[in-house]
């Protein structure tokens, strides 16, 4: 009781004490008494910003977005790098922004085993790091709040198959991603617990077929096409997939066995490809849950320099995630789709 | 003093003269029965695997593998390997979409010229394997990688829809309620096993692959034959690209990722060996149907798909170490009969 | 079947026929001629010139000066091709054939016949490429079926197509380098009586061989090189093998001064070998060798030797018989067994099959002798560099600077005492040498054979397997003759001679 007093009243003090010096000594000081309380704060920042891979359009949505975002602050000097999916590589991003004496570095970078020797780094040089949508111990997470974002996906499938399939479906696919451990499982999970939580009649356990996608169209293609003669012929099928790219193949399945009719699929991502599904004609792509990595930037960015300039920062920030459909899509990208928009 | 060797004929090639029942004859008749255990096993775990259907199913997704492999066949025959196979789907498919998408190019156009863009990447190979003198192995590795990165850079990484009635019909249309990808594919294998067997072209190919310093003693234009295999190769490639394209109604720079492991799998598994000068398309059509039914059972068993790439692995050594065993066993047996 | 034309214009002459690698001479004006019909044999010692004058006359080297003249006319190759166009073939040691492929489609490799027309001239005609294939087999009376595949054929079938294949476009003169390295004793027979067949069409045939007993048989005449020069050209009816050689080595071959008279006879038997047998290489080997003997096992290359000391180290298996150590019988399946035994094997290429090129002295002696140098399952560099010091001491290894230098520094003669310094670090009982000093110069040779008569003095049992004459008659107290793959006598230095040795090795009757 006694220390904490202490301590504030000595705090108390030096608060005063410095309000007193500014008003006083006017805005020379000012500078000078900022640096003293955060030492970490300055003119304009060098930031650190290595991305999961330039190979896929949702990493590179969110380096369009961050760049785009350090322009409009002004104060931000954006250093790029490419993790390239690889631990290794990702550590030697770290060693090089060290070298160029970023102020924070910004991880996208998907091994864990190497999170604890690239935070081991940095914290010696201490700079701090934000981790995007895969954790790294000590670093601030940002990104997507993966079970929720599964969820929207789960319950507007589920709303769908209450309004046109009077609340049931016989079979449902589940194309998910095991080899990416937790975070597309979390994803999976919202999705197949929030429709069968919020469908009228659950789809029984037998007819729930779990597929490895392996993340890609022909994957998800071969093995939904092995699985459908199982299935019967005129069964009503719903599938929750893991991206925009495993429900494009899960359609061109179903459809190429003549099946199309009867099937109705959700995602996640939501990127162009995934949109351009979703309002076609009569499409079978209900919708994606969307993450928006165009909006990353500008959603982590500030908070960098929060932390840079002893703001308090959650040690978790998400993502604000909306289930994109045909009804709501030229709400959020009336520039891709002109023409449907137009109507 | 020639009668020395004529007067005993019988110390001559002894008797083990077999005309029909030659090695090959027999890797293709020891695959066709493990094809049968497997599908007996199959129909006895799972009351799907037998039925219209799924014969379907399996018959309409074989041909992106079967056409590949038809290719890689000639390829493994000639010594060589073509590992850039599964890039050179991708970028058929990348190639058509864009310029039918984007440049407003007629979609059958845009087709020939995705596929040309294949052969002209099997010219490629074919060009850095003869006149650079570089192992097949490594040449084709890069190109894999090289083209694979073109793949994505034509495309900016962005997966493009192709929805066109006549064009769907390549790799989803029937003629005659058979999958019109499989009547294409069995008219290749036809054509290519003409080749193999009875044209001079095909002869040369597994001289070639059975001893480059004999056929080049010999006056085969070695380079022009490996030129023309990889650009068939190519070709091949490009055509399944396609065709994989049009199952999928659109085009992704990642497609057909992993596809060169299958098709080799597939063409090992056929009794092609990748020391070359031995194969034929008829092993490799056995290969490519046990591949493609074992992974569809595996499916409708709903095994886990970890277990299923273990099983995979498991097929390919015991089927080709069965035969590997078969013909040691026959040489030992022929080397105590002199 | 002497071609009576001797002194009728040559077929071949190569006259004058200079060539230098980097400046050193390996042809120095040697000229050499070939008769219609007749089978020259060509002589000398490895790195005589041999193969260097053959591929001047295929086209693959071309010379620094001199001439080749056929049938009197003055003829330029530039490459392989030429040579073949003007009908000369080559059977390389190493054949080149597609093995899954058909007798008929190896002969008519490029040329299978086709149809006619569109698209005829594309499709292969088999019925007439088995009529063609079989025609030209028929030239030999050969009775091999043009349907099986080549590596379903014995080797010597697979010669015999390839001497066809080489004769099937007019050939003139074809060339056969080692052709019988593989083949078995009947084989020979039989490859011999094509090639008399051959001979009587009118084709002239150089026989490259080191097996001296077979230029005998089936040799006119024989062209000896040595050290890059012409020595003699002789008919074989002229001359005795014993004088051969020594052209071929070019030095009386002196005994050994030292006398030691230490034969070990008394001592116990380390090593016994009873009835070994591998069908094709050797037959019915038994042999003794006692603590602190060396025994010498004398024959042509070719005899069977390196495959007997393979299959006593475990390297290559035997059909039939026993080997023991101490008395004891050993199953010996691998060298690791042999080794375990007490077995210790130096091969003649040491470069390729005991030697570590690229690196030190001291990790090429404890290579494979890690547990002696390690305490509780550590490995100590300590001891290890205590002990590699204690053989560059006693044997006396001459190294450029320190044990830490690459091997491939070392003299051929420093590298084999690294050898066997590995050998002894192991502790065998028995030591093995093939061809010992092979490619060591002569002063260090002695070296080696003062070493190795040391070591037997200290109790080891030693076996060496040479064609080196000499080498066997100064260091071997016991000698035993191989031919054929058979032990054919057995003598004591003191009471033989050369040419006993000579005559024993070449098969002629003791």
């Amino acid at each position: 009781m006694n220390t904490r007093r202490l301590s504030a009243i000595a705090l108390g003090t030096v608060v005063f004490a410095l309000v007193v010096t500014m008003a006083l000594r006017g805005s020379a000081v000012r500078v000078l008494a900022q640096d003293s309380a955060c030492p970490t704060a300055k003119d304009s920042y060098t930031i650190g910003f290595a991305n999961l891979t330039e190979d896929i359009v949702f990493t590179q949505l969110v380096r369009e977005g961050m760049v785009a975002t350090a322009e409009e602050m002004g104060n931000v000097n954006l250093v790029l790098a490419d993790n390239r999916l690889d631990g290794a590589t990702a550590l030697a991003n770290t060693e090089n922004f060290i070298t160029q004496g970023v102020d924070a570095i910004i991880h996208f970078q998907t091994d864990e085993a190497f999170g604890n020797v690239i935070m081991a780094r940095a914290r010696a040089a201490g700079i701090p790091v934000f981790a995007i949508d895969i954790p790294m111990p000590g670093a601030t997470f940002f990104g997507a709040d993966n079970y929720y974002a599964g969820q929207l996906a789960g319950e507007a499938l589920a709303a769908w198959v209450n309004e046109n399939w009077d609340g049931q479906a016989d079979a449902m696919l589940v194309l998910e991603l095991p080899q990416s451990g937790p975070i597309p499982a979390a994803r999976m999970q919202g999705m197949e617990e929030a429709f069968q939580n919020n469908v009228e009649t659950p789809v029984a356990d037998d007819m729930v077929f779990h597929l490895d996608s392996k993340n890609t169209q022909e994957e998800a293609f071969r093995v939904v096409s092995d699985t459908l003669p199982a299935i019967d012929e005129d069964a009503k099928i719903v599938a929750v997939t893991i991206n925009d790219g495993t429900a494009l193949g899960t359609i061109a399945a179903v459809e190429a066995a003549g099946r199309g009719d009867n099937l109705m699929v959700v995602g996640q991502n939501a990127d162009p490809s995934g949109q351009e599904e979703m309002i076609k004609e009569n499409s079978r792509y209900l919708g994606a849950t969307g993450y928006f990595p165009e909006n990353y930037g500008a959603q982590l960015l500030p908070r960098v320099i929060d932390v840079l300039e002893c703001r308090p920062v959650p040690p978790s920030i998400y993502v604000e995630h909306v289930f994109i459909s045909a009804d709501n899509v030229c709400d959020y990208y009336p520039d891709n789709w002109p023409d449907f928009c137009s109507q | 003093m020639s009668n020395l060797i004529s007067a005993d004929p019988a110390r001559l090639t002894p008797a083990r003269r077999r005309k029909w029942l030659t090695d090959d004859t027999l890797t293709s008749l020891s695959l066709i029965v493990s094809f049968v255990v497997l599908c007996a096993f199959f129909a006895s775990q799972t009351p799907f695997f037998l039925t219209q259907a799924n014969l379907s199913t399996i018959a309409s997704t074989i041909a992106i593998v079967g056409i590949t492999a038809i290719g890689m066949t000639l390829v493994l025959i000639t010594g060589g390997v073509d590992i850039s196979v599964g890039s050179v789907a991708a970028l058929s498919g990348v190639v058509t979409s864009l310029l039918w998408l984007e440049h407003g190019i007629p979609l059958g156009v845009s087709t020939v010229l995705g596929i040309l863009a294949g052969a002209l990447v099997g010219l490629l190979n074919g060009a850095i394997v003869t006149y650079l003198k570089i192992n097949p192995l490594i040449t084709t590795l890069a190109t894999f990688s090289i083209i694979r990165g073109l793949a994505f850079v034509l495309s900016e990484g962005q997966t493009n829809l192709l929805s066109n009635e006549a064009f769907n019909f390549i790799g989803r249309g029937t003629v005659a309620g058979i999958p019109f990808s499989l009547l294409v594919m069995l008219a290749l294998y036809l054509v290519f096993g003409f080749i193999l067997r009875y044209t001079a072209f095909g002869r040369n190919l597994y001289a070639i692959g059975g001893s480059p310093q004999a056929s080049r003693l010999a006056g085969i234009a070695v380079t022009r034959h490996l030129l023309i295999v990889y650009i068939i190769s190519g070709l091949l490639a490009a055509f399944s690209g396609i065709i994989n394209v049009s199952q999928l109604a659109s085009s992704a720079p990642r497609a057909a990722v992993g596809l060169e492991f299958t098709v080799i799998t597939a063409v090992v598994l056929g009794g092609t060996s990748l020391a070359g000068g031995k194969g034929t398309l008829i092993g490799t059509l056995i290969g490519v149907i046990i591949l493609r039914t074992l992974d569809n059972g595996l499916v409708l068993m709903q095994v886990s798909s970890f277990y299923q790439d273990v099983a995979r692995g498991f097929v390919l050594i015991l089927a080709v170490g069965f035969d590997q065993i078969r013909l040691k066993l026959g040489q030992l047996q022929r080397s105590k009969g002199v | 079947m002497m071609a009576e034309n001797t002194s009728a214009a040559p077929l071949l002459e190569m006259r004058h026929i200079h060539k230098s690698f980097f400046g050193v001479k390996v042809l120095d004006d040697v000229s050499v001629s070939l008769h219609k019909g007749e089978v020259l044999a060509l002589l000398g010692e490895n790195g005589a010139g041999k193969s260097t004058l053959i591929k001047i006359l295929n086209g693959d080297y071309t010379m620094d000066s001199g001439e080749i003249y056929l049938n009197g006319q003055h003829v330029q190759f530039h490459e392989p091709r030429d040579a073949e166009a003007h009908g000369i073939r080559m059977i390389y040691q190493e054949l080149h054939y597609a093995p899954d492929l058909s007798v008929t489609e190896n002969l008519l490799l490029s040329e299978l016949p086709r149809g006619r027309g569109f698209p005829g001239r594309y499709i292969i005609d088999w019925r007439q490429a088995r009529e063609i294939a079989q025609s030209r087999l028929k030239l030999l009376d050969l009775a091999i079926d043009p349907d099986v595949h080549m590596r379903d054929l014995p080797v010597v079938e697979r010669q015999i197509v390839e001497i066809v294949k080489a004769l099937s476009a007019d050939a003139q003169i074809i060339v056969m380098d080692e052709p019988t390295a593989a083949l078995t004793p009947p084989e020979v027979e039989m490859l011999f009586g094509i090639i008399r067949n051959l001979c009587a069409q009118g084709v002239a045939i150089i026989y490259i061989s080191h097996r001296l007993d077979e230029i005998f048989e089936i040799a006119d005449r024989v062209t000896i090189l040595r050290d890059g020069q012409h020595v003699a050209t002789k008919r074989v009816d002229e001359v005795k093998l014993a004088s051969v050689v020594e052209l071929m080595v070019g030095r009386e071959i002196e005994a050994r001064r030292k006398t030691l008279a230490l034969t070990g006879q008394e001592s116990q038997v380390v090593l016994e070998v009873q009835n070994l047998t591998k069908l094709g290489a050797y037959e019915d080997v038994s042999l003794k060798v006692h603590a602190g003997e060396i025994v010498g096992v004398f024959g042509l290359i070719g005899s069977g030797q390196l495959s007997l000391t393979r299959s006593i180290f475990g390297a290559e298996r035997p059909d039939s018989g026993s080997i023991l150590v101490d008395g004891r019988e050993c199953t010996i399946r691998h060298p690791q067994d042999a080794r375990n035994a007490g077995i210790g094997f130096v091969p003649v290429d040491r470069k390729v099959q005991s030697l570590i090129m690229g690196q030190s002295v001291r990790k090429n002696v404890t290579l494979s002798n890690w547990q002696r140098l390690a305490r509780m399952g550590f490995f100590q560099q300590r001891i290890e560099k205590d002990h590699t010091r204690h053989w560059v001491d006693s044997l006396g290894i001459r190294m450029a600077g320190d044990m830490e230098v690459p091997i491939r520094f070392l003299s051929g003669g420093n590298q084999q005492k690294t050898v066997l310094a590995r050998w002894l670090e192991a502790n065998v009982r028995v030591l093995i040498l093939n061809e010992p000093t092979w490619g060591v110069d002569v002063g260090a040779r002695s070296d080696i054979y003062d070493q190795l008569e040391a070591l037997a003095q200290s109790g080891l049992a030693i076996l060496i397997v040479s064609s080196d004459i000499q080498e066997i008659m100064s260091v071997c107290p016991r000698i035993l003759t191989i031919y054929r793959g058979r032990i054919t006598a057995e003598f004591h230095r003191e009471s033989v001679s050369k040419d006993e040795l000579l005559a024993a090795a070449a098969g002629e009757a003791v």
